[in-house]
């Protein structure tokens, strides 16, 4: 029992960045901005949430700076893609490269360090009161990170804005045809900077997640690919908030796997290391042979 | 335009946007309270006025020669190769495994193999991406980042598991004497790895510009479209750039194995693909621009090492100013044409006045 729960807790633990990171940036992808440097935005925002709570005490504003990084971070891509018109790969290439290499700078200015910053203030965790107390399962809702809780809420959140509102519909309208979108009174540059930033925040949110609410530092090069594989969420999830928290839980469990495998089972670590990696290309090779089906089916019918 | 002036123009842009950069540094430097001026003598000037200075940048370009044409050539087809890291460990690591086990052959064919088999391997790890972009549209960003971290975990499995040095770290058995690159200099700062990459660099001009398969991957990279209308056989193109991409991204894995190291240790790369990235963006896919570009970063790196250990700045802000540069360069098409723009708004306001 006690291991089920721990491999749940992993599942969630490891499902919360990679699921806020595909979220957010499905907006991005569907207004037609492409944002490769997710991994780099969160790599931003882990960093500076790290810094700040350390600086501060305050494990808050550490996390209210963290979403501040993202949301700068995914403004500036917004407006290298944008008003700078620079290639959408390029640009996220550049933040992801700026990322990995300032934070390490940084954390050699502030904490005289290049691997590991000294622990600082983590966000507290959140005992539910009525779920926690079920037998057997309570512990999982004991001492959750408020930024997991903040999952499901986000993902219905993004559900309903992309669907329900004028601005979702600007959002799709921008990525599927921005000329059309654009004679229609449609104001695209400003729903793809918007859209974008919302990406940025929730990748601010990852990122502070991984520092602050996770492990209690920052790590170079901590997020580990799990940028990237919020976009291979995004693919296998088929630009829908719901489709991409269910591909978020299912990489979040091959990164548990990974985790908790590592000592039980007589298979060499390494081995284990590529379980997520070479799972997302299998997901992402069999959601676009699924996706061709279809569009030979449409056609077929049509 | 003529060629000649365009070259002109965007030399003297990509010139004044690594100014720009260097400018954005200096600032860094200014808050952190150091003087610029000083970090920048030791990082440009100092290696320059050495004979072991130049033989060391130049040193440490070699393999970012290698990974900055391994990107240029596939940037140049529109392909977003990032997985140059992951092919050059599974080149390094093939080069490690023939240049021991193959010892007893004469030493002109035992290195010429070795180095083979590295560019073998970088092109089949490259063939991966290649075939599941061509057949099944996957697009290539996230496989060739996906196959970089499974390069790091398997080189090390195997490394780890098969082929370790008893007694050693993490790493092979040494290379056979009779593998070793020709060094040029004191001991691993400059090998005939610096005469291979510069054959590539005029071998893959040549290719580029004066064959019909330059053309189409030109064509390719330009319009895609309009490529496939005017009959290319655009995948066929697809897969040989990457092919060769692999292979040059082997070569550079071969030659860390058998000029510097002369064993493969696991993760042995700083991240050598990744600043071929940002020699190939600042060099504009051109594989001589590349080179000037991967020369000049050595030339950084090596300073680098020098701020360390004269100053308080970390081998670190190296990085951040490459980054730096990287944007720039990048944007610059886009900063020029913001500042004619500009120009024109201040001349017009002035001949209303």
């Amino acid at each position: 029992m006690m291991a089920l729960i721990s491999i749940i807790t992993g599942i969630l633990v490891s499902t919360t960045p990679i699921a806020l990171a595909g979220i957010g940036g499905i907006f991005g992808e569907r207004s037609g901005i492409t944002n490769i440097g997710l991994e780099g935005t969160m790599l931003f925002s882990a960093f500076f949430a790290a810094l700040c709570s350390f600086m501060t005490g305050s494990p808050w504003l550490g996390l209210l700076t963290g979403i501040m990084a993202g949301v700068l971070v995914s403004l500036l891509h917004a407006f290298l893609c944008i008003h700078v018109r620079i290639n959408h790969n390029v640009s996220g290439l550049a933040i992801n490269i700026i990322a990995s290499n300032i934070t390490v700078y940084l954390m050699g200015l502030y904490f005289g360090s290049k691997g590991t910053t000294p622990g600082c203030p983590k966000v507290p965790g959140v005992t539910i009161p009525g779920l926690s107390n079920i037998p057997g399962f309570g512990a999982i809702f004991n001492n959750i990170s408020l930024i997991t809780l903040l999952v499901p809420v986000i993902c219905i959140l993004a559900h309903y804005f992309l669907n329900k509102t004028s601005f979702g519909l600007h959002v799709i309208a921008s990525g599927e045809n921005p000329q059309a979108a654009h004679s229609l009174g449609i104001q695209v540059k400003r729903t793809q900077y918007i859209a974008v930033m919302i990406g940025g925040f929730c990748c601010g949110l990852a990122g502070a997640f991984l520092s602050i609410s996770y492990l209690g530092m920052f790590i170079k090069d901590m997020t580990a690919s799990r940028g990237f594989i919020a976009i291979a969420t995004i693919l296998v999830g088929r630009y829908k908030p719901g489709g991409v928290l269910l591909s978020g839980l299912l990489f979040g469990f091959a990164v548990s796997l990974q985790i908790s495998l590592q000592g039980i089972i007589e298979i060499p670590t390494e081995i284990v290391q590529c379980i997520p990696y070479v799972l997302t290309i299998l997901v992402v090779v069999g959601s676009v042979i699924r996706d061709r089906k279809r569009k030979i089916m449409i056609t077929e019918a049509g | 335009m003529s060629a000649a002036r365009t070259l002109i123009k965007n030399v003297y842009q990509i010139l004044v946007c690594i100014i720009a950069a260097l400018f954005i540094g200096a600032i860094f430097l200014l808050i952190q309270g150091e003087n610029p001026l000083e970090i920048y003598y030791y990082l440009i000037i100092n290696p320059l006025t050495s004979g072991l200075g130049i033989i060391k940048s130049l040193g440490k370009a070699t393999p970012l020669i290698f990974t900055g044409l391994a990107v240029a050539v596939s940037f140049k087809c529109g392909l977003f190769n990032i997985g140059v890291e992951g092919q050059l460990l599974f080149g390094g690591l093939a080069a490690a495994l023939v240049g021991y086990y193959g010892s007893g052959l004469p030493a002109v064919l035992h290195v010429t193999i070795s180095i083979l088999a590295g560019m073998a391997a970088g092109m089949v790890y490259a063939f991966i991406p290649a075939i599941l972009k061509v057949k099944l549209m996957v697009h290539e960003v996230i496989t060739t980042i996906m196959l970089n971290n499974i390069a790091t975990a398997l080189t090390a499995f195997f490394i780890v598991n098969y082929f370790r040095n008893p007694g050693q770290t993490a790493r092979t058995y040494n290379v056979a004497e009779s593998a070793h690159l020709l060094q040029f200099a004191p001991p691993e700062h400059l090998n005939l790895g610096f005469v291979i990459a510069i054959a590539c660099v005029v071998s893959l001009y040549i290719l580029l510009n004066k064959t019909p398969y330059g053309l189409k991957l030109n064509a390719i990279g330009k319009n895609p479209v309009a490529a496939r209308y005017s009959g290319i056989h655009s995948n066929q193109v697809v897969i040989i750039t990457m092919l060769i991409s692999g292979a040059l991204a082997g070569l550079c894995g071969s030659e860390r194995i058998l000029g510097a190291f002369g064993y493969m240790q696991v993760n042995f790369s700083p991240g050598y693909g990744f600043d071929g990235i940002t020699a190939a963006v600042i060099g504009k896919n051109n594989p001589v621009g590349a080179c000037v570009a991967a020369i000049f970063i050595g030339i950084l790196q090596y300073g680098g090492t020098t701020i360390n250990m004269m100053t308080n700045v970390p081998a670190e802000f190296v990085q951040v100013l490459i980054a730096i540069m990287f944007v720039l360069v990048a944007a610059q098409e886009a900063i020029f044409h913001a500042l004619k723009g500009l120009r024109r708004k201040r001349g017009k306001k002035v001949s209303v006045v």
